[in-house]
């Protein structure tokens, strides 16, 4: 399991306007956790994770598998891909044979000897916002079911939940300063 | 022109609304647990209960009123599956609570609310158990290796998400009862075991007998076990 750190900075400043050290590496060991379950429990080959920056483009934050590592890199690269529509439809994009896709042509051109075939991408939401989707991928041809569907929405739920939480976080320590220890009966000023 | 800043004024007012805006993240956590737990497992329900500072269980979230009267019948009686996961830190499963003999006054409590299946797994914040996720279907469920081993995957990740709403709001009553069992897990788990030593019980009944203790002594269960483990007694023995 591997997580871009970077990427990940650049999407909770997009999403708090500033990332602190310690809240990114708790967040970073936390997604890891979610994210590295998300293979086996929703049961597919891999998963990555696409993440909006602060120019609202796709970027990889988390992939389990090098198919879902060249998937996401492919996506992130040409900005083609389930990944990348399913931030405009607001609405699972599921592809049972990307090989057979004729919208994603392109991205199959630099995927096919990667072992990515099925592809179901779930918008992230935090709040009312898609801020990214979680890409399941499968190593054959798979019809994805309404079942498939739900259970993938209901995931990517988690990881935007973890997402709002470290919003938080970041919020709080960045209000620290200022809320912990106040000198009573002191008055500061400004200019 | 100077402008006047109250420190302590600014700071009580932020402090203020990060109170109100903080306790969602916890309970909106819970919440997301149980529900894709239901959907990723297609179960009848889900709920989680808490450890608070006494070592009792408490009540946190549940998908549905079936599953919230399960874990009432629980917290009601002191016993039953998710109760013995929390106490045991293992994974817990009952094909048919009501041909189970383990806990007969919860099963009598519960009185035929449409629960029959159960599974409960530990929930743990930093290697801590705190708690218990459990699920339920309305038949007889023959547990299998693999549906307990998803689920206690599934509660790496409510371990996981519960750890980052602990970090986000530090100041709510629940992240407090959070804290507090991370904390005093450890000298719980070895005031139970010597009491299972000294007084060759098992492990639910040491638990127990250390929590009447805390109760009818008012202390808190952490605080107890700690007296437990320096004096060798527990109140009120000599």
């Amino acid at each position: 399991m591997a997580i871009d750190e970077q990427a990940l900075a650049r999407s909770l400043r997009e999403l708090t306007g500033s990332a602190t050290g310690g809240a990114m590496h708790t967040l970073s060991h936390q997604l890891g956790v979610v994210v590295g379950a998300a293979a086996e429990l929703l049961g597919v080959d891999c998963v990555g994770v696409l993440l909006l920056d602060e120019a609202d483009r796709v970027r990889t934050v988390a992939v389990t598998g090098p198919a879902a590592a060249a998937l996401e890199s492919a996506q992130e690269r040409l900005q083609i891909g389930p990944g990348v529509d399913v931030q405009g439809f607001r609405q699972v994009v599921s592809v049972p044979d990307l090989a057979e896709h004729p919208r994603y042509r392109a991205l199959w051109h630099e995927v096919a000897d990667s072992g990515v075939r099925g592809v179901m991408s779930v918008p992230v939401w935090v709040r009312q916002e898609v801020v990214g989707n979680l890409n399941a991928v499968t190593e054959q041809v798979h019809a994805w079911s309404d079942a498939e569907r739900r259970a993938g929405e209901a995931y990517a739920a988690l990881v935007g939940q973890l997402l709002i939480a470290a919003t938080h976080a970041v919020r709080r320590d960045s209000a620290a300063p200022e809320t912990v220890a106040p000198d009573p009966g002191a008055r500061g000023s400004a200019r | 022109m100077t402008t006047e800043i109250d420190p302590a004024a600014l700071g009580a007012s932020l402090r203020r609304l990060q109170k109100q805006r903080e306790p969602a993240v916890l309970e909106q956590s819970l919440e997301q647990l149980v529900t894709a737990c239901v959907e990723l497992f297609g179960m009848g329900g889900s709920g989680v209960m808490l450890a608070d500072e006494g070592g009792d269980l408490r009540y946190a979230v549940a998908t549905d009123p079936t599953s919230q009267e399960l874990e009432d019948a629980q917290l009601d009686t002191g016993q039953g599956p998710c109760v013995d996961t929390y106490v045991n830190d293992e994974p817990v499963a009952s094909a048919d609570i009501y041909t189970d003999d383990r806990w007969p006054k919860f099963v009598e409590r519960l009185d035929q609310k449409g629960v029959r299946g159960v599974l409960g797994v530990p929930i743990r914040l930093a290697g801590v158990a705190v708690g218990s996720l459990d699920v339920f279907r309305d038949e007889r469920r023959d547990w299998s290796t693999s549906e307990r081993d998803a689920l206690t995957r599934y509660a790496e990740i409510g371990g996981a998400l519960l750890t980052a709403a602990v970090t986000a709001e530090q100041s709510s009553e629940l992240a407090t009862q959070l804290s507090y069992a991370i904390e005093h897990r450890a000298p719980i788990e070895r005031g139970v075991g010597y009491l299972m030593a000294r007084d060759r019980i098992g492990q639910n009944d040491a638990f127990n007998r250390l929590r009447t203790a805390a109760r009818s002594s008012r202390r808190k269960i952490g605080d107890v076990a700690r007296d437990l483990l320096c004096t060798g007694r527990l109140p009120g023995e000599r």
